[in-house]
């Protein structure tokens, strides 16, 4: 088949996009298609973009037809459209609308307006949907708090509710950000996290309050959910991962917003404070007596009339949360994160309940604007030791990882690797505590792990970033949304076998812009199967734009200074 | 010998009812004594005469017009190819209008072939053949020709895929649950679906019509030698012989098919399209069909492998398909795209040619208009131990991609293969030397080509795929080795070659599609009447006048001096019930015409069969004879006792 090579777009016959990066009309047409697809991954070379339900109707509740949607790649497409693609295109851009969710009399009851016969059939015919809805004439009518479940079931069946019920006024906050931090230095709202924000927020019209951002590790999520806050003045849950997490909001709040410590409240297992803007963690909501009890933190959604919830890192959002997520519908919500991809596959979910994605940029666009580091990717394969290699070869594939993850000569490299970093921080990261604790003894660094209570863990923060301390080992529990400005090296001795997750958010914690370039190694036993499980945690970071160089060291080599 | 004397020689030879049939018809009552080479010479000397040649080609009407294009412009037609190029006759039909242009002097037959007869043959091709007679062409519409999808890319993926998956297929040869899903996924707008599963059948057919893969008890094994000289065949030979399997029925007929192929793409008239009827003649006159060629089945092969597209009234040529000179016009970017990530992304433009070897080290993710694949150790490795090794592919990929490769990449191909090398498995033939005949192979040159390695002292790993060289080599050296293991000899019978004719792309090259201008209306029905008139007035009764009035319609008569009393010889032509020998006569006289056939009616399970029979053999067994014939047009061979036979109908359709 003989294309246009001068375009830059390849509509695949599954209706994913690649886009080639190398052809002077990327930028325009990447523009151009932004409104009605996801960014799925961005390599070196070729970017894919997915035409998907969601992204459609997204595109259509911003006003897209699917005319201008086909004309769009009509214009940029090397090869003719699919005719596949082009009827799912009008297909799911004609399902929009179709469905309307209203508001009646009785501020506890919605109305579902149908405007098509065969649609109104299937979904009176559903069973799952029975038990929540009403006939009422040409509609049906159902509970307010089942808003959330009746659109999610309703997208599982194939048609978006253009939801233009509005959404509830909490009560007003007085907040503003400031325009000068605690230490006196600027504090300016990058344009990206202003556009998020007001992607999300859009003018308050029907269909929006309500969406995910994604945006690279360092890149200022909070500053966005920050800049939400600015604009909803309204009362705010911040829902995130840890206590640690907590007080780096908290830390963020003071330190860039007119609010004082006193004004925030901090839900935690040490504090249960319910404030105008209240924080609190996942862990906390669904901490329960038993597998029998009820969720009685739960109870923290309904303390206050609510304006907003943020989800911080909402990718580890857990099942419970989306339970009584699906019960918040009227209340603005926005999720935060930096890598939506959930191993159990619950993408979805996010996307239904919690909303859809707002605003995405790719992490090597934000790198080359200079507002994360660069950072550079090192795997060092490493042999196992003669005397465990028999161990190795006759152990389950379960021991082999253990085995494999805790290489003793691991040890010697992250010292080699320290002696080079003389003048860096140092996050050393690992997930077996055994192996950790006989790291931080050898090389006489403190250890952070899930049971290192807050105070110490503050403290330790707190020197490391005075620089007290040059190196800290670190367990799983500095995967997410811990605040180490100065942090610019880390080595990962282990990890949870091949997740993509965890790769993305470790080489997050050194991705905050500074003056020099960050590392990121990875240490791996060579010939084992960690090899493989390596290669699948790069996956979303080289997907990403990412580039690991794979170096082979043995007992006696010495590290190549990169710098 | 000319074609003139040729013909002449043919007339003679036939039996003498028929041509004194025919020589009365002509000439009139022959007076003994006679002599044929005399008659023959009067013959020529009446059909010669202006008048004469002038009224003969002027009775010509349109759909012996087209009948003789059909025979004109093959060169010479077999009964059967006329018949795949007029489906709309029944075949009686047929055999009536082609008996009548034999009897009229106007084709003959040599050898089962038809041909213009020498006499009138200038004037026929001057004035009568077009191939506009025969196929009716419209103008194409405007518009965007679907993708092919059988193409080299969907190779390249099917080859990784094979390489790495060879159970799909049931031992009945159908696709299991697990194979349907996994192509599904794969492939899923080829071989999705219902759809999807006959072309995947289909393409299982075109790939062992190609012999590049067996399937034994549901195992696919790939012929790699075989695709590799595929892959180095031109784009434009590949791309035949694709379409070539497609066609055929089985291996052999491959490499007539794609001769086939390459004559209907290169005499499809640019531009244009075929209007449906008329692809049946376009074939046979432009594609040198078989013997057991069915059009429909064609067309619809070349309809399913969207060669042939709808368009307006009739079938175009699918735009999309460039089979020049020179190949499909290629761009200057390269045909893929290697990203840190192991993913390596094939791009429509990609040839076998360039990828095959590369495809081989690769997994496929997903087969689409730009294909993906993973490169993993366990397909790095799969190649490998077919002998790429990694400086080979990461040359490869850094030419195919136009950039270096990542390096992430090019280390850990580097590291695979150390690591696979240190346990290795040799699978070959291994030749074993007692000390005493090592001289013979290490002191001479004669089997060094052709040892892979020494793996200790006296033991060889022999090369692959030189088995017959090195068992020659030994010959000469007087060893005769005891073979242990007779591997190496099924290995030579596998890989047998494609079985294609040297293509000869200038062979067909007609193109007539300029419509010649309307010939002038005969005035047929005039002269019928007048003959019918004179025979009327010639006095001529009963069954002999019957037979003149025929020949005048069927135009044998055409001439005012042909109406003579006594040329015609009375004849039986049907026989029935107690009449045995009545039967017999029949038959024997049919197998004396080699145009008649007969309508044999008889008793089968209680009912009353009617078939239409091609005599073949009378044999006698006691007391009966015994018929073998054709039934017709099927061609099915059929065994009769005449006894059993209830009537008998000689069909005579011409003088012949």
């Amino acid at each position: 088949m003989v294309g246009n090579s001068a375009k830059p777009l390849i509509v695949q016959g599954d209706s994913s996009i690649l886009l080639e990066v190398h052809n002077g009309s990327f930028e325009e047409a990447r523009a151009d298609i932004s409104p009605f697809c996801e960014l799925e991954k961005s390599p070196e070379h070729i970017h894919t973009y997915r035409i998907s339900p969601l992204s459609l109707w997204n595109g259509a509740s911003a006003g897209i037809t699917a005319d201008e949607v086909l004309g769009i790649l009509e214009r940029h497409s090397r090869y003719p459209i699919p005719d596949n693609v082009s009827f799912r295109i009008r297909d799911l851009i004609s399902r929009f609308g179709k469905l309307k969710l209203t508001e009646t009399e009785d501020p506890a009851i919605l109305q579902l307006h149908i405007s098509d016969r065969l649609i109104d059939a299937e979904i009176a015919a559903s069973r799952k949907l029975a038990k929540y809805l009403s006939r009422h004439g040409d509609s049906f009518l159902l509970q307010l708090y089942d808003r959330g479940t009746i659109k999610l079931e309703l997208i599982k069946l194939g048609y978006p509710v253009e939801d233009l019920a509005s959404l509830k006024e909490g009560d007003p906050l007085d907040f503003s950000l400031r325009e000068k931090r605690l230490d006196g230095s600027d504090f300016r709202i990058r344009d990206y996290q202003r556009d998020a924000a007001e992607a999300f927020v859009g003018n308050n019209r029907p269909g929006t309050g309500f969406g995910t951002i994604v945006l690279p590790c360092g890149s200022g999520k909070t500053i966005v959910g920050m800049t939400v806050m600015d604009l909803l003045k309204t009362n705010t849950l911040i829902l995130t991962t840890n206590v640690a997490a907590v007080h780096q909001w908290i830390d963020e709040l003071t330190d860039k917003s007119t609010l004082s410590r006193d004004e925030i409240g901090e839900y935690t297992g040490d504090r249960k404070e319910i404030k105008g803007v209240t924080i609190g963690t996942y862990q906390i909501l669904v901490w329960r007596k038993d597998k029998e009890s009820e969720y009685k933190h739960f109870q923290l959604f309904r303390e206050r009339n609510w304006g907003l919830i943020i989800y911080d890192e909402v990718h580890l959002l857990p099942a419970p949360v989306f339970r009584v997520t699906a019960e918040l519908q009227t209340v603005r919500r926005v999720g935060l994160t930096a890598t939506l991809v959930r191993e159990d596959g619950a993408e979805e979910n996010v996307f239904s309940l919690v909303g859809p994605k707002r605003f995405e940029i790719p992490w090597k666009q934000l790198e080359a604007q200079g507002w994360i580091a660069e950072a550079i990717c090192h795997e060092i394969r490493i042999d196992l030791p003669e005397d465990e290699k028999i161990d190795y070869a006759i152990a389950d594939q379960r021991r082999k990882f253990r085995i494999a993850s805790e290489n003793p000569i691991k040890m010697e490299i992250t010292s080699e690797l320290i002696a080079n970093h003389r003048e860096d921080s140092i996050l050393v990261i690992g997930q077996y505590i055994d192996q950790l604790q006989k790291i931080s003894k050898a090389l006489n660094a403190p250890i952070i792990t899930g049971k290192t209570p807050n105070q110490e863990r503050e403290r330790i923060f707190e020197d490391f970033r005075q620089k007290k301390i040059h190196v800290l080992v670190v367990s799983k529990v500095a995967n997410f949304a811990i605040n180490l400005p100065d942090a610019s090296v880390a080595i990962q001795i282990s990890g949870t076998f091949g997740s993509r997750q965890e790769e993305a958010q470790r080489l997050g914690r050194i991705l905050r812009p500074k003056e020099k370039n960050s590392f990121f190694y990875s240490v791996v036993s060579r010939y084992t199967v960690e090899e493989e499980y390596a290669a699948n945690r790069q996956q979303f970071l080289t997907e990403q734009g990412y580039k690991y160089h794979i170096e082979m060291w043995g007992h006696d080599e010495f590290i190549n200074d990169q710098r | 010998m000319t074609r003139d004397e040729e013909w002449r020689k043919i007339i003679l030879s036939i039996n003498d009812n028929t041509f004194f049939d025919l020589m009365r018809n002509y000439l009139g009552k022959i007076e003994t004594p006679f002599n044929k080479q005399d008659l023959m010479n009067r013959l020529v000397n009446f059909l010669s005469r202006a008048d004469i040649r002038e009224t003969l080609l002027a009775l010509i009407d349109d759909e012996e017009a087209r009948l003789l294009s059909a025979v004109g412009l093959t060169g010479g037609a077999t009964e059967s190819q006329l018949r795949s190029g007029f489906p709309g006759w029944t075949y009686l039909e047929l055999l009536t209008r082609i008996g009548n242009l034999e009897e009229r002097f106007l084709i003959y037959r040599r050898k089962g072939i038809y041909n213009l007869t020498p006499l009138f043959e200038e004037e026929l091709k001057r004035d009568y053949i077009s191939p506009s007679l025969l196929i009716e062409t419209g103008d194409a519409l405007p518009g965007f020709d679907p993708p092919l999808w059988f193409s080299d890319p969907l190779m390249i993926a099917l080859y990784s895929f094979f390489c790495s998956d060879s159970n799909l297929i049931k031992i009945d040869g159908t696709v299991k649950k697990r194979g349907a899903d996994k192509l599904e996924q794969l492939f899923p707008h080829v071989f999705g679906g219902e759809e999807g599963r006959e072309r995947f059948i289909l393409t299982l057919k075109i790939l062992k019509n190609l012999n590049l893969l067996n399937i034994t008890e549901g195992e696919i094994s790939l012929n790699h030698f075989e695709w590799k000289r595929l892959s180095e065949r031109t784009e434009r030979d590949r791309y035949s012989l694709y379409y070539g399997a497609a066609l055929a029925d089985s291996p052999a007929s491959s490499g007539s098919m794609t001769d086939f192929f390459i004559r209907f793409y290169k005499n499809f008239p640019p531009g244009r399209v075929i209007l449906n009827d008329s692809l049946a003649p376009f074939f046979l006159i432009f594609c040198s069909i078989g013997p057991a060629f069915h059009p429909e089945r064609v067309k619809k092969l070349l309809c399913d492998l969207n060669i042939l597209v709808s368009s307006g009234e009739g079938l175009k040529l699918n735009g999309v398909l460039r089979l020049g000179e020179k190949g499909v016009p290629r761009h200057n970017d390269h045909p893929l795209i290697v990203q840190p990530n192991f993913e390596i992304t094939v791009k429509q433009t990609a040839s076998l040619k360039e990828l095959l070897e590369t495809a081989g080290a690769l997994d496929l993710t997903q087969y689409d208009l730009y294909s993906r694949f993973s490169l993993s150790r366990k397909s790095f490795l799969r190649a490998f131990s077919c002998g790429l090794t990694p400086v080979q592919l990461i040359d490869d990929l850094e030419k195919l991609s136009g950039k270096e490769i990542p390096q992430n990449i090019s280390i850990s191909l580097d590291d695979w293969a150390r690591e696979h090398e240190k346990v290795v498995l040799y699978k070959g033939t291994v030749m074993k030397v007692a000390e005493d005949k090592r001289i013979f192979i290490e002191k001479t040159d004669v089997l060094t080509p052709f040892i892979q390695e020494v793996l200790a002292d006296g033991v060889y790993l022999m090369k692959n795929g030189f088995e017959r060289q090195w068992m020659d080599a030994l010959e000469n050296l007087s060893i005769t080795p005891r073979v242990i293991d007779s591997t190496h000899v099924k290995k030579e019978e596998n890989g047998s070659q494609i079985p294609v004719k040297h293509l000869n792309w200038k062979s067909s090259s007609r193109n007539l599609w300029k419509r010649e201008d309307e010939r002038t209306a005969c005035k047929e029905e005039d002269r019928t009447g007048e003959l019918l008139k004179i025979l009327d007035r010639s006095g001529i009764k009963g069954d002999e006048k019957k037979e003149l009035d025929a020949r005048i319609r069927r135009k044998l008569i055409f001439h005012p001096s042909q109406i003579n009393k006594g040329i015609v010889r009375p004849e039986i032509t049907e026989a029935r019930g107690m009449n045995y020998q009545g039967k017999v006569r029949l038959v024997e006289s049919a197998l004396q015409n080699s145009s008649d056939r007969l309508e044999l009616t008889y008793f089968s399970g209680g009912d009353s069969r009617t078939i239409l029979v091609q005599p073949l053999e009378l044999k006698k067994e006691e007391n009966d004879k015994i018929l073998e014939g054709r039934i017709l047009p099927d061609e099915e061979t059929i065994t009769l006792r005449v006894s059993k036979i209830s009537k008998i109908r000689k069909i005579r359709s011409s003088l012949f």
